[in-house]
C-alpha cells in the first residue's frame, strides 16, 4: 500500500484575492513610465505564506534525505555535510556583500580565498589555483582552455584531446563543446589505462590527456607514471579530474603523480552540499609552467593586506561572471580546518576501508564483482543483469538510496558509501540489496515482499512516456 | 580532545572488523596500488591563517575564526551599487527552507522516485519563469547569467548551423569576456556592435548582422541601465533569420516587460534578483528560456511532468539524449552541476511576491524611486545625467565630479555602497558613475545619499 501521496502544485493552490508578501508604503509620486512596453498579465501564483510553507514542507518530504539515509551514489562522494560550514557560511558577512565593492571592505572573504587556494595547492601538488569555476565540469571547460592558451602561445596546433571511455561524461563534452577533437582510450581487462592503446593515440597533435584516479571503477591506475611519461614525452599535458580525490588525501598528490592540472569538487572531497544539483564549486589548479593561463582575478597577499590582481600576462580571461561561489568556498576551507592534515588522510583512508568491506561482504553474498580481485579505493562497482529492478526495489521497498547505475558501463552498480557511514549503516545496506537479490531471484520471496510497506511517495515512473509526451510547464489556468 | 576525527564514527573495533572481513592484515595493503615512490611520505603541511591557532580546529574555534572574518567585511550597508549584482530584500521563509536538508543534501534527481520534491520544485521554477518570459521552455538552471549567456549562443549556433555571435558593447563586461574566453577554440567569429549614447548603435547592428550571424545579443536594461529598443533588434535580426537573445541581467524587470512580446527567441540571463543573495557575486542563477521548438538543443536540466506506472501524477528529468552522462561528446553541454538551490530560492521568493506583488515590488520600489532618485541626485552639481533623456529601470549613469573609487571610500564611512565606476570597463566613460536603486534603498536613503554629496561638494572629499 501507498504511504504517502503527491503533493498539488502550487498553481493549483493558487487563488485570486491572496498574498504572502509585505512591502513599506512610500510616499513618492507616481509617474507614467514604460507606455506601450508594459506587459499584460502576469500569472504568478497568488498564495499566502502559510501555503508557501504547507508546500515547500510538503515538497522537501517527498525526497529521500540523506541525512536520513546512507546514500552510496557512486563517483558523486555523498558525505555528510556538517550543519556547521552551513551556518559559518550563512553569515551576513559573507552573504551581503557586493562583488565591485572596495577591496578594504572583503578583507574576510579574501582571506578565505588566500587560506583555500594554499590549501588546495598542498593537497594537490599544485602551484596556483583559480577558484572562479562553478562545478566540476566547469573546472574541467577551464583546464582545457589553460592548457589550450599554453599551446597557443607555444604556437603549437593540437586539437586533439583523449580521454579512457571509463571517464565522466562530463569529459569528452567538455572536450567538444569547447571546440577540441575527442578520441577515447582504451582501458585493459584490469580497469586500467591500455597503455598500448595510449601510446598509439598519443600523437603530436593531442594537447591532454584527462584521467581519473582512482578511476571510475574505483581502481588507482598504479601504470601513473608511465602514463605521465607517454603523455610528457610527447609534449601534452595530463589533467587530472578531480571528482575521485576523496580517496587520496595526504596520500597522494596529483601533482607528484605528474599531472599538470586538476580540478576539485568541493562538493565531493571537502563536504559542501550537492543541494539537489547545486551550487558547487570546481577549483582549478596548474602547475608553475601554466600559472600565468589562469582565469583573473587570483588573490594576493600583500603584506597583511589581501588584493585582486587581474595582471596575468597569459590569462584564458573570465569563466564566470565574478570572482567564484565564494559561501561555498567558505564551506570547504572550514571543512578543512575543522579535519587538518591528519583527518583528511583518515577521511580517505576510511572511505577506502569502507568501499572495500562493501565490496568483500557483498562478494561473500554472491555480488559479482568485474574487478574484485583487486582492493578498491573509495568506491567498488558491481555488475548485475536487472540492476534497474534491484535499484527500484532497495527504494520502495527497503527506503534506501540507489547507487549510480549503468556506469562506467550498462549494468554497474556503483557504491561509495563514503567516510561518514557506521559500519552498522553499511550492514543495514548489504542486508538490503541481499533481501532484495533474493526476492528477484525468488518469486515467492517477491510476493512477500510486495505485500509490504511502499516507501516511495510514488511507483516505478513511467519513463517512455515521460520521454515521448514532455509537459515541461504547468498549463495556464483558464480565466 | 579524544582523538576522534570529526564526523567519522569507525571505530578501532569496527576497523578490525572490516578488515578481518576483507581479509587483510594491514590496512595500508589496501593501498598497495599507489607505487611507493609515488605516496607522500609526510603529512600535509597546512599552514594556519592566524598566528597562535593550530589545526585542527574545534567548532567553537571555527566558529570564532570564521565570525571574524565574515564581521571584517563590510555588510548591512545601504547598497547603490548593482551592475549585474543586486541588492534586493529576501523574505526569511526563502532561507528558511532552501536550508531544509532535503533540499540541501540531496544529489541531482537522477532516480525519481527518491526525488519527487527536487523535481516538482524545478518543474515549478520552470513554469514560473515561462510564464515571465513568456516563452514555452525552461531549464532548471545554469551556473550564473554569464555562463547561460555563453551557453545560448551556442545554442543558438546549433539551431542555425552559423558560427558568428553578434554582441552589443553595452552588454555586461564581465559576460562580454567571458563569451570571449569560451568561444577562442573552434569556427567561431563575435562581432561587437559599439554604443551610441549610452545604447546599442543600431545602425551599426543593421550594417553588421547578416546570414552568417547565427544571434544577436543585446541587454535589456543594458549595463547603463538603459532601455533598449528591443523590437528593433528583434526586426533586424529576424529579417537576416537569426536567433535574437534577449539578455536579462536584472530579472525583476521581468515584472514589466515581457521578452516575448518584444520578439525575443531566447531569452537568457540571471536571475539573481529572485532570492539568491549578492554574496560576493556568487553562487547567483543562470537560466535559459527557449520556445518548444528548440528545446532539444536546450542545455541544462529539464523536468517534465508525466506519471507512475500506476497512474499517479509524477516528475523526471527530460531529455537525457541532451545531457552529458549519456551522450558524452554528443551533448548539448557539459553541465552537471547546475544551480539548482537557487531555482528553489527564486520559485519560493515569486510565490511570495506573486503576480501583484513583483509587480509592485519592481514598480514602485524599483522603478519609480529610481527616477526619484536620478532626479534628486542628478540636480546636484557635478552629478548630471550622462546619457539625458533616456529610460531606465533601476539603474542609472551620472557624471561624477571627482574619482568615483575615492568618493566611493568617503560613503563608506557613512555605510553606503556607492556606485559602479563605468570607467574601469569603458575608458571612454572615465568619471561617471552607475547607481542603482531597489526596495533596500528607500526615499530616506536616496535623500540621505544626496544630502552627503552635497555637503561634500561644499566641503571637499577630504
Amino acid at each position: 500500500m501507498m504511504e504517502r501521496g503527491g503533493v498539488k502544485t502550487i498553481f493549483e493552490e493558487s487563488k485570486g484575492g491572496r498574498a504572502a508578501y509585505t512591502l513599506p508604503r512610500t510616499a513618492i509620486g507616481q509617474r507614467d513610465l514604460l507606455g506601450n512596453y508594459r506587459r499584460k498579465g502576469l500569472n504568478l501564483p497568488q498564495v499566502s505564506e502559510r501555503q508557501i510553507a504547507a508546500h515547500y514542507q510538503n515538497l522537501a518530504e517527498l525526497n529521500f534525505s540523506p541525512y536520513a539515509e546512507m546514500d552510496p551514489l557512486g563517483s558523486c562522494t555523498m558525505k555528510y555535510n556538517p550543519p556547521l560550514m552551513e551556518s559559518l557560511a550563512s553569515q551576513e558577512g559573507f552573504l551581503d556583500i557586493h562583488p565591485y565593492q572596495d577591496e578594504s571592505s572583503i578583507q574576510g572573504t579574501l582571506e578565505v580565498m588566500y587560506y583555500l587556494d594554499q590549501y588546495l595547492r598542498e593537497i594537490t601538488g599544485m602551484a596556483a589555483f583559480t577558484l572562479q569555476p562553478s562545478a566540476g565540469a566547469h573546472g574541467e571547460s577551464t583546464g582545457i582552455m589553460i592548457g589550450g592558451a599554453y599551446f597557443r602561445s607555444k604556437g603549437q596546433r593540437r586539437t586533439k584531446i583523449l580521454a579512457p571511455d571509463s571517464a565522466h561524461g562530463t569529459n569528452p563534452a567538455s572536450v567538444t563543446n569547447l571546440g577540441f577533437e575527442y578520441e577515447q582510450v582504451n582501458s585493459n581487462e584490469k580497469g586500467w589505462v591500455d597503455l598500448a592503446d595510449l601510446k598509439a593515440r598519443m600523437t603530436e597533435d593531442v594537447a591532454i590527456f584527462m584521467l581519473t584516479n582512482p578511476n571510475t571503477y574505483g581502481l588507482f591506475d598504479p601504470h601513473i607514471g608511465d602514463i605521465a611519461e607517454i603523455i610528457h614525452e610527447k609534449g601534452g599535458l595530463l589533467y587530472y579530474d578531480g571528482a575521485n580525490l576523496n580517496a587520496i588525501m595526504g596520500k597522494c598528490r596529483p601533482g607528484d603523480l605528474g599531472f599538470d592540472i586538476v580540478h576539485v569538487n568541493l562538493h565531493k572531497t571537502f563536504a559542501t552540499p550537492h543541494a539537489m544539483g547545486g551550487p558547487g564549486a570546481g577549483p582549478t589548479g596548474v602547475v608553475e609552467a601554466l600559472k600565468n593561463y589562469l582565469p583573473v582575478p587570483i588573490v594576493v597577499r600583500d603584506r597583511d593586506r589581501y588584493r585582486l590582481i587581474y595582471d596575468l600576462a597569459h590569462t584564458i580571461g573570465k569563466v564566470k561572471a565574478f570572482y567564484g561561489n565564494t559561501p561555498v568556498l567558505v564551506k570547504a576551507f572550514a571543512y578543512i580546518l575543522m579535519l587538518g592534515p591528519k583527518g583528511l588522510r583518515t577521511a580517505s583512508e576510511t572511505a577506502v576501508l569502507h568501499a572495500n568491506y562493501m565490496q568483500e561482504a557483498l562478494k561473500k553474498r554472491g555480488f559479482k564483482f568485474p574487478y574484485g580481485d583487486q582492493h578498491c579505493m573509495h568506491e567498488c562497482v558491481i555488475k548485475y543483469e536487472g540492476i534497474d529492478t534491484l535499484g527500484q526495489l532497495l527504494a520502495e521497498r527497503f527506503k534506501k538510496l540507489q547507487a549510480t547505475i549503468h556506469f562506467p558501463e550498462a549494468n554497474s552498480y556503483m557504491i561509495e558509501p563514503t567516510e561518514t557511514e557506521t559500519k552498522e549503516s553499511m550492514d543495514d545496506y548489504i542486508e538490503a540489496m541481499v533481501e532484495a537479490d533474493t526476492a528477484i531471484k525468488d518469486p515467492r520471496a517477491m510476493e512477500e515482499l510486495e505485500k509490504g510497506r511502499i516507501y516511495t511517495p510514488i511507483r516505478k515512473v513511467n519513463t517512455r512516456k515521460g520521454m515521448a509526451r514532455p509537459c515541461l510547464i504547468e498549463p495556464e489556468e483558464k480565466a | 580532545m579524544k582523538d576522534h576525527i570529526p564526523y567519522i564514527a569507525t571505530t578501532e573495533a569496527d576497523r578490525s572488523e572490516m578488515l578481518a572481513e576483507i581479509g587483510v592484515p594491514e590496512f595500508d595493503e589496501l593501498f598497495e596500488s599507489i607505487p611507493n615512490h609515488l605516496r607522500l611520505a609526510r603529512d600535509l603541511v597546512l599552514s594556519s591563517p592566524v598566528e597562535g591557532m593550530k589545526l585542527p580546529l574545534s567548532e567553537m574555534e571555527l566558529r570564532k575564526y570564521i565570525g571574524n572574518l565574515s564581521a571584517r567585511n563590510s555588510h548591512s550597508c545601504t547598497y547603490f551599487l548593482g551592475a549585474g549584482c543586486y541588492h534586493h530584500y529576501i523574505p526569511s521563509i526563502v532561507d528558511l527552507f532552501t536550508g531544509l536538508p532535503q533540499f540541501y543534501t540531496p544529489y541531482t534527481p537522477y532516480k525519481p522516485e527518491t526525488n519527487q520534491g527536487t523535481l516538482q520544485v524545478m518543474y515549478e521554477y520552470q513554469t514560473m519563469m515561462c510564464r515571465l518570459t513568456g516563452l514555452e521552455v525552461s531549464n532548471a538552471s545554469l551556473y550564473d547569467g554569464a555562463t547561460a549567456m555563453v551557453e545560448a549562443a551556442k545554442m543558438a549556433a546549433r539551431l542555425t548551423g552559423r558560427t558568428e555571435i553578434v554582441i552589443s558593447r553595452a552588454v555586461h563586461p564581465e559576460y562580454r569576456q567571458v563569451l570571449d574566453t569560451f568561444l577562442r577554440y573552434g569556427d567561431w567569429q563575435i562581432v561587437e556592435v559599439d554604443i551610441q549614447g549610452g545604447k546599442t548603435d543600431m545602425e551599426e547592428l543593421a550594417q553588421r548582422v547578416s546570414d552568417r550571424t547565427a544571434a544577436v545579443i543585446v541587454q535589456c536594461p543594458n549595463f547603463f541601465g538603459i532601455m533598449e529598443d528591443m523590437e528593433r533588434v528583434a526586426h533586424i535580426t529576424h529579417k537576416n533569420e537569426a536567433l535574437f537573445i534577449y539578455l536579462v541581467v536584472e530579472a525583476l524587470f521581468l515584472a514589466l516587460i515581457q521578452p516575448a512580446d518584444l520578439g525575443a527567441d531566447i531569452v537568457a540571463g540571471e536571475a539573481q534578483s529572485f532570492g539568491a543573495h549578492m554574496s560576493f557575486g556568487g553562487p547567483h542563477l543562470g537560466f535559459i528560456n527557449c520556445y518548444g521548438k528548440h528545446k532539444s538543443k536546450l542545455p541544462g536540466r529539464i523536468v517534465t511532468k508525466t506519471e507512475d506506472v500506476e497512474g499517479r501524477p509524477a516528475y523526471m528529468l527530460w531529455g537525457a539524449a541532451r545531457e552529458q552522462h549519456i551522450s558524452r561528446s554528443r551533448a548539448t553541454s557539459n553541465i552537471c552541476t547546475n544551480h539548482a538551490l537557487n531555482a528553489l530560492a527564486a520559485s519560493i521568493y515569486l510565490s511570495w511576491y506573486g503576480s501583484e506583488g513583483l509587480q509592485e515590488l519592481a514598480d514602485i520600489h524599483n522603478l519609480q524611486m529610481a527616477h526619484y532618485a536620478y532626479e534628486r541626485i542628478g540636480r546636484i552639481p557635478g552629478y548630471e545625467p550622462a546619457f539625458p533623456g533616456e529610460e531606465i529601470f533601476n539603474e542609472f549613469t551620472l557624471t561624477c565630479p571627482y574619482e568615483v573609487a575615492a568618493l566611493n571610500r568617503k560613503l563608506l564611512e557613512h555605510s553606503i555602497i556607492g556606485g559602479l565606476e563605468v570607467g574601469r570597463f569603458y575608458p571612454e566613460h572615465e568619471n561617471k558613475v552607475l547607481l542603482c536603486v531597489t526596495e533596500t534603498t528607500g526615499k530616506d536613503d536616496i535623500d540621505g545619499l544626496a544630502d552627503i554629496l552635497e555637503y561634500l561638494n561644499e566641503k571637499g572629499l577630504t
